[in-house]
């Protein structure tokens, strides 16, 4: 990912919100990390976010980023839990410039918190969609 | 004596002025309607009161010209719902550079038919509600989602996967990494929706009887948005 991703954007203000790291500090782009995915009775929680689609606005030079989160957990109210505090970090944030000088204009919590299980670990997770709506070059200082 | 004096003498009044027969009401005669105590009425507008002008707009009959609307929100519907098709044929491509999707992927009937289950790309659907009545053309079985609401007022359209494999390609497991293919296509969709609302309106407006002015003007704005849009 490069400095200006909006994942790694999202990553870091998710390991900064104090709601979500109170849960947990696994907040990962693209992947789980090698011990996150564990089997039945050693779930922890974790976070994997990745992009859906990125379109350009021309006219604005921003571009509207949809993002997939997936909130797993120990159980069904744990992830639901997590995947709460995860929304409230980005719902209706308002324009705020990210520690890589990314800037974003506003962010949503588009819906989601449905709550599924892995088909591979079968851990509880909660999934849903957030839209970032950010700048396509650095803001300076 | 209270209210009921009060009333009597209105009633009363009412009478006098005869204009409102048997059923005249305490307002009627209170607003001096009627020969007797006739309202003076100014030819223009002016500080102290309205105009003849608005005065009579105000007894103007309203007619509610409901074919119009639902002429309109059919239109919408039929748009929608077209917009809906294309954007299921476009996910249905699949995403760009995806393991297993698009032209000679795995995606063929034999293998379909091998394992008993419509592959997952073939399960796109599309259903539109107009006021939380469901008027697609060719309504798919599959049910509303469950947390879908459909307020009155309101066109709704999903377009869907009912395979219950699609939010895991869309948004990854742990053992895969997300492909997206609805997301890409509905942004790719939205853009154009007047396109395919605008025509779709058209059409059924025009089809719809000439009953008031509300129609006429219905049809030239629609002529004028869709000669723009040439």
């Amino acid at each position: 990912m490069t400095t200006l991703s909006p994942v790694a954007a999202a990553v870091a203000e998710l390991r900064a919100a104090a709601g979500v790291s109170t849960i947990t500090t696994r907040i990962r782009a693209v992947e789980p990390a090698p011990g996150d995915a564990l089997g039945a009775g050693s779930w922890v929680p974790f976070v994997v976010l990745s992009q859906l689609d990125a379109p350009y606005q021309a006219p604005t030079a921003t571009s509207s980023v949809t993002i997939g989160m997936r909130c797993y957990a120990a159980s069904y109210p744990d992830a639901e839990e997590l995947y709460l505090a995860c929304a409230a970090v980005f719902h209706r944030a308002g324009p705020r410039i990210a520690a890589s000088r990314l800037g974003i204009y506003n962010s949503l919590a588009l819906g989601g918190g449905t709550l599924d299980k892995d088909p591979d670990t079968a851990q509880p997770y909660a999934y849903g969609v957030i839209n970032l709506n950010v700048s396509i070059q650095t803001i300076p200082t | 004596m209270g209210e009921s004096s009060f009333y009597d003498s209105m009633m009363r009044k009412g009478a006098a002025g005869g204009t409102r027969g048997a059923g005249a009401g305490a307002w009627d005669a209170g607003i001096g309607t009627g020969p007797a105590k006739a309202p003076s009425r100014k030819r223009g507008p002016g500080p102290k009161g309205p105009s003849d002008k608005v005065l009579g707009n105000r007894r103007a009959r309203v007619v509610f010209n409901r074919a119009a609307l639902e002429a309109a929100e059919l239109g919408i519907a039929d748009g929608l719902y077209e917009l809906g098709l294309d954007l299921i044929a476009d996910a249905s491509l699949g995403p760009k550079g995806g393991p297993q999707f698009g032209p000679g992927s795995l995606r063929d009937p034999e293998t379909a038919e091998e394992r008993g289950v419509a592959m997952m790309l073939d399960t796109g659907w599309v259903k539109v509600w107009v006021n939380g009545v469901n008027v697609s053309i060719d309504a798919p079985t599959e049910a509303k989602p469950r947390d879908l609401a459909l307020p009155y007022g309101q066109v709704v359209m999903v377009a869907a996967f009912a395979s219950r494999l699609a939010h895991l390609q869309e948004l990854g497991t742990v053992k895969m990494n997300a492909h997206p293919f609805l997301t890409p296509a509905f942004n790719r969709a939205l853009p154009n929706t007047a396109e395919y609302v605008v025509p779709a309106m058209g059409k059924r407006i025009a089809a719809a009887p000439e009953e008031s002015s509300t129609m006429t003007g219905l049809k030239a704005a629609l002529a004028a948005e869709l000669a723009r849009q040439r």
